[in-house]
């Protein structure tokens, strides 16, 4: 059984009158250690499907299975629980909390997390060593997403998902960044899922499941995932 | 602006509109206190003069020592500025009934005048002269009844007769005068110097010469309200130019007065001359009765001697008589022996004489010298006694027969002796019936001369009376024309204009420019608050704009247009604001404030017209506030570049904090402790408006029970711990001696009471060099070791206990605070000839007093007896019986209750604890919008953050602790420095809110910081929990979009 495995999500939001279907029978399933991308056009469902792994949001009907485990049918306070431990969540614009250090901003995380990292240890591996007591507004944007990611990792969780990392940085600092996460999905055999409208980006995924008008268009295996360095777009 | 832009303001209102509302209520809030409070002392005053001036209330009363003639009053409505005029009487008068005495300060009512018209709350009008109508409600006694028969008494100093023509009235109805606004019914010149209410008779019931009162209305004054300062300059001036005219009719009056008094100076002189004729006369009738009466005794002690002589006479007659009598009867008896003997001598024969009868004829001729019987007889006798008869019987014969013969003979004369005798006697009786007359006549002498006696020490009493009052005379005519010369030489004319003669308009306007100040302090305040709320929102609501703002300038709107949005959303708050709450206030407020102050005073009701004015004042300074605030916020906004506002601004850096220097308390710090410092120190302006904002809730709140408190607690302290006696019973003092000692038998000798004390009390004006106090009581104790069981003369700070000193006053520390005077300063009593030293300053709270002993009192004033006893009565007394055992006794001029004192001020001051609650459900309501106002720009601000730590599996819990630590803390410091502001605060207040002869408790329990700060903490509480349910709707997906 995979890792992650939906199927047949529905989601629909009601906004005022109309009714919009954001999830419309997806199904795909992701195994553990994988390094997958969910692509596609803007408003193709993306987010939707993020929020729903993420445990932001319910689905209307379909299972969502993590670890073997239907998140679907989880109740607010477990929802919150599934965030808190299984979760690492990075941002496009990296969500940092302004008044605290890079540090405090992991520890934020390690905090309210049982079995959590040294956070300065997890700092490090982002390479940040150097810049722990440093305040959001003194980095960069890619070490600020760095912070994010460590933020995210210190938690040890199941999961890692990335809603549009690079969204808000330049193209250099965006392949480091890619760089770093995939790094961390080998080296710790993490899990790790990220939202981009970026195609070109495709080939250094272990798994690209591309998404069209709230479903899934088209699921592919990359047995052969080239590093993010020789990529270009 | 166009339409749409319109509309877009439109659409951002109603999409905002819990912001919107909040800058609306907080406006509302300020308006209507502000407006409410501000408009009450307007509306009190214009209530009051719409009462006043519907009843005519003359403008100023005039009084003169001299009494007005009618030229003075013809004069007085010539001059120029005088539209009507009054001229009567009025006289401080005793009413007495069964269980009480009144005093009641009577005025002359005519139907004619239009000045100071009386409304007429029962009853009528009087019609005939016995007729009155009176007080409807006179404090501190039994109101008047209709057909309720009163009877007048003047003071002991003066004659009913020349003040009224008649003394009984009957009430025929109960009025309300003008001249009294409140329930306090003033001062009078007599009894225990306190007023109980008013009548009004017909002014011909007085007997009066001239007038005593002249009312005036001013021509300048009418349509001015009196409570203003405006009439009050006015007034002035007519009093002034109203004195010149008195200097000028002053000595007129004064030269009519000399010569009436003069006249009847001279009348009276020549009405003592003829007395003193009289007097004289009646001496020398006195003096020639008292000698008649001499002789008159003279001769009976003559006429007495000579009874006494006849007396002696007659004792002695009818001793010989008496005498002659026994002889008489001896001679008889011895004739008829002899006759015997003669008889057996003849047939015996014996040769002499028998001695028998030698014996007899001795008697008989001891007989002749008793009764003069014949001489021959005797001498014949004598011989037969001589010589011896018996030589022989012829002899003896002839011898019988002489003898027998003389013995006939002294027998014949016997009846003669017996005759004689029988005169004697009957002359004697007559003698002792004369003898008796003359006692008689002697003894009805006597009588007829003690009788004079009594007669002329009847008139000798009647001369030295007439002496007595002669010389009375003397000394009263010369009293009298020293009095003329000084009362010519002090004849005045007083002025007054209605302030100063009725004191409780002054007193009135005093309060509604208290009511004014109040407005001053605490709207001001609400202000402030309110237009630092309004910034902080404008601000963030411009910063949450900022992309919008930025495309509308890329879309190329001017600048002023795109300010406009912000400014209309501003203002439309603030005009919505400003109107509900001036509209919600104006009607409410007002009448809360004056219902306060109704028991107090004593109009009909509060109107409150709306007004404009207002409305104006509050839209014109809340619309400029905020449109300028609003203004303000987006003025950075605008000048910068479009392509700069549709990036996102970059959020507000992270900083370190001061505390992170001081690393043995940081280190100690939990992480979460750490955030929260940090947050706050992040939006400092915010913290600040937050502390600021719950400082003055608390404050206010502090504040306003510390006033409950002040005022709530000062009856119990005064009426149960300070004046600890139980009732007064004040005395004529110059009624009867005996009167009086009756009343200290009355007192000492009741059951009710437990102890009893004399003291002298008064109300006197009492100045130091800044300031005057016109009703202080001076107290002046018999003895001031036993004071303390009556009064307790304390220092209020220290407990310690006072004791009245020899050479020097105590007085009360409010009076102390308003005459400026510290211990050892100086005041005066009444002319301030005397300096007094203040020795000590005592706790008290209501009215004021100057405690000084009876000697001091003495050099003082001049009086120094007890005009009253303060008494000390059983527990669970009956005031009713105890009263009309009291008042039995003619000295007693009244008796009072301490108790009834403090339900009166209890009464009077219970009002004020509504403005007090008003004060706290404002502040309150305050507290609440500024607290959802800030937490909510707090929540709206962070919501990113807030969303990003949900997505981080923050349990909502976690995340409203998040930013209610931040709250809680801002809560706790605001709190804490609200506590101590608010301790300044009541003491502002308190200065701005006491009555001169009313000290609040300065001291504030703690049960008003722990009401004060648990409100406070439960307002914060429910905006906390308010804002957990805010946040626990926030939706994550927030955290996916870029910042605004």
């Amino acid at each position: 059984m995979s890792f992650v495995s939906l199927k047949g999500v529905h989601k629909s939001y009601k906004m005022g009158e109309v009714t919009i279907t954001a999830s419309d029978g997806v199904s795909f399933d992701i195994e553990k250690g994988e390094f997958a991308l969910i692509v596609g056009a803007s408003g193709a469902g993306k987010t939707t499907v993020l929020n729903m792994l993420g445990g932001m949001d319910r689905c209307d009907r379909g299972e969502i299975l993590v670890d073997g485990v239907n998140i679907a049918g989880y109740n607010k306070k477990q929802m919150t629980a599934y965030r808190r431990s299984d979760i690492g969540f990075v941002f496009q614009f990296y969500n940092l909390v302004q008044n605290l250090t890079a540090l405090e901003n992991v520890e934020l995380a390690a905090q309210i997390c049982k079995n959590s990292s040294d956070p300065k240890e997890v700092l490090n591996h982002v390479g940040l060593s150097d810049r722990l007591n440093n305040f959001p507004s003194q980095l960069s944007g890619g070490e600020q997403q760095r912070v994010a990611i460590a933020r995210a990792l210190v938690k040890n969780p199941k999961l890692l998902l990335c809603d549009e990392p690079t969204g808000a940085l330049d193209y250099n600092t965006g392949k480091t960044i890619l760089s770093l996460l995939h790094r961390t999905c080998r080296e710790q055999n993490m899990t790790v899922i990220v939202i981009t409208h970026n195609q070109a980006i495709t080939p250094m995924a272990d798994r690209i499941i591309t998404m069209k008008n709230s479903k899934v268009s088209r699921i592919v295996v990359n047995k052969k995932p080239s590093p993010v360095e020789s990529i270009e777009w | 602006m166009k339409n749409d832009q319109l509309k877009n303001t439109l659409r951002s209102l109603h999409r905002t509109r819990g912001r919107f509302i909040s800058i609306l209520a907080i406006i509302a809030i300020g308006c209507a206190f502000f407006s409410g409070i501000k408009a009450s002392s307007g509306y009190m005053m214009d209530s009051a003069y719409k009462f006043v001036s519907g009843h005519n209330a003359a403008d100023l009363r005039l009084r003169s020592t001299l009494g007005f003639s009618e030229d003075d009053v013809k004069a007085l409505s010539d001059s120029s500025d005088v539209s009507d005029i009054y001229a009567g009487y009025s006289a401080d008068l005793f009413i007495t009934r069964d269980t009480e005495n009144l005093i009641v300060a009577a005025y002359s009512y005519s139907a004619d005048s239009d000045i100071n018209i009386p409304e007429v709350i029962e009853g009528r009008l009087p019609e005939s002269p016995d007729e009155c109508v009176a007080d409807y409600s006179p404090s501190g006694c039994e109101p008047f009844k209709i057909g309720e028969k009163i009877t007048l008494s003047a003071d002991s100093d003066s004659d009913i007769g020349d003040i009224l023509s008649r003394t009984e009235y009957t009430v025929v109805g109960l009025v309300h005068s003008p001249l009294y606004i409140s329930h306090d019914r003033g001062t009078s010149t007599i009894g225990n110097g306190s007023a109980n209410g008013y009548i009004l008779i017909p002014e011909e019931s007085f007997a009066y010469e001239t007038y005593t009162d002249i009312y005036l209305c001013g021509e300048s004054l009418s349509g001015l309200n009196c409570f203003y300062d405006e009439y009050s300059d006015r007034a002035d001036i007519i009093a002034e130019s109203l004195e010149a005219l008195a200097d000028e009719r002053v000595d007129i009056r004064k030269e009519e007065v000399r010569k009436t008094a003069e006249e009847e100076i001279a009348d009276a002189r020549k009405e003592l001359e003829d007395a003193e004729k009289e007097y004289d006369s009646g001496k020398d009738a006195y003096d020639s009765a008292v000698k008649q009466i001499d002789t008159g005794r003279m001769e009976l002690r003559e006429k007495q001697k000579e009874l006494e002589d006849a007396q002696k006479q007659y004792d002695d007659g009818a001793a010989q008589l008496e005498k002659a009598q026994e002889d008489f009867l001896t001679l008889q008896q011895t004739c008829l022996d002899i006759d015997d003997i003669l008889e057996e001598y003849r047939e015996s024969y014996v040769q002499t004489l028998p001695d028998e009868l030698v014996n007899k004829l001795k008697d008989i001729q001891s007989a002749y010298d008793a009764f003069e019987i014949d001489v021959n007889m005797r001498d014949m006798l004598a011989m037969y006694i001589i010589t011896d008869p018996a030589s022989d019987s012829a002899g003896k014969k002839e011898m019988r027969r002489q003898i027998s013969s003389a013995n006939e003979l002294v027998r014949s004369q016997t009846s003669h002796i017996a005759l004689q005798i029988q005169e004697t006697s009957e002359l004697l009786n007559e003698t002792q019936l004369q003898l008796s007359d003359g006692r008689k006549q002697l003894e009805e002498g006597e009588a007829q001369l003690e009788d004079s006696e009594k007669q002329l020490e009847a008139s000798k009493t009647e001369l030295d009376d007439a002496r007595a009052e002669l010389d009375d005379g003397h000394a009263e005519l010369e009293r009298s024309e020293e009095e003329l010369s000084d009362t010519i030489e002090n004849g005045k004319w007083y002025v007054f204009t209605r302030g100063e003669a009725f004191s409780a308009y002054a007193d009135y306007a005093n309060d509604c420019e208290r009511v004014d100040n109040v407005a001053l302090i605490f709207p001001l305040f609400f202000i402030l608050i309110g237009a630092l709320v309004c910034v902080c929102t404008m601000t963030r609501m411009v910063e949450e704009q900022r992309t919008e703002i930025g495309t509308f300038k890329a879309l190329g709107f001017e600048r002023g247009s795109i300010a406009m949005q912000y400014v209309i959303y501003a203002a439309a708050a603030s005009i919505l604001g400003s109107v509900i709450g001036v509209c919600v206030s104006l009607p409410i407020l007002p009448r809360i404030i004056f219902n306060a102050y109704v028991s107090l005073y004593d109009f009909p009701d509060i109107e409150t017209p709306f007004k404009w004015t207002y409305l104006i004042g509050c839209l014109g300074v809340s619309v400029i506030c905020t449109s300028v605030s609003a203004y303000a916020a987006c003025k950075r906004e605008l000048s910068a570049e479009p392509a700069q506002l549709m990036r996102p601004r970059p959020p507000k850096s992270g900083r370190r904090v001061f505390l992170e220097r001081l690393p043995f308390i940081w280190r100690r710090l939990s992480f979460t402790f750490k955030v929260t410092f940090r947050n706050l120190l992040r939006y400092k302006s915010r913290f600040l408006m937050s502390v600021l904002g719950i400082a003055g809730c608390t404050s206010l709140l502090v504040a306003g029970f510390g006033l409950q408190h002040s005022i709530s607690s000062i009856v119990d302290l005064q009426f149960g711990g300070i004046l600890t006696y139980d009732a007064a019973v004040a005395f004529d003092t110059d009624a009867e001696i005996e009167t009086l000692d009756e009343l200290t038998s009355l007192i000492g000798g009741s059951d009710t009471v437990d102890s009893y004390m004399g003291a002298y009390q008064a109300i006197k004006e009492v100045s130091s060099e800044s300031r005057t106090v016109s009703d202080c009581y001076i107290v002046a104790p018999e003895d001031i070791n036993e004071i303390g069981k009556y009064i307790n003369l304390r220092e209020r700070k220290s407990g310690l206990k006072l004791y009245i000193p020899e050479d020097g006053a105590i007085i009360n520390e409010k009076l102390a605070n308003i005459l400026g005077v510290k211990v050892g300063g100086a005041i005066s009593v009444e002319d301030g000839s005397r300096q007094l030293t203040v020795l000590g300053i005592t706790e008290n709270y209501a009215n004021n007093y100057v405690y000084i002993t009876q000697k001091t009192c003495g050099e003082l004033l001049g009086e120094s007896a007890s005009n009253s006893y303060l008494l000390d009565l059983a527990d669970g007394f009956d005031s009713g019986s105890f009263s009309e055992m009291i008042l039995k006794n003619d000295a007693v001029l009244s008796v009072t209750y301490t108790a009834d004192g403090g339900d009166r001020f209890r009464d009077l001051i219970e009002s004020l604890t509504l403005v007090v609650i008003l004060i706290i459900v404002f502040s309150g309501a305050l507290a609440f919008v500024i607290l959802f106002n800030l937490v909510t720009i707090n929540v709206n601000e962070r919501i990113h953050e807030l969303a990003t730590l949900k997505v981080l599996g923050f349990y909502d819990g976690e995340v409203s602790s998040y930013i209610f630590r931040e709250n809680i803390f801002s809560t706790v410091i605001g709190m804490l420095l609200g506590l101590a502001g608010g301790v300044g605060l009541l003491k502002i207040v308190i200065i701005f809110a006491e009555a001169d002869s009313v000290m609040f408790d300065p001291s504030i329990p703690a049960y008003c910081f722990a009401v004060a700060a648990a409100i406070t903490i439960l307002f914060s509480a429910l905006v906390n929990i308010t804002m957990h349910f805010r946040m626990k709707s926030i939706d994550m997906a927030t955290s996916l979009k870029a910042v605004e």
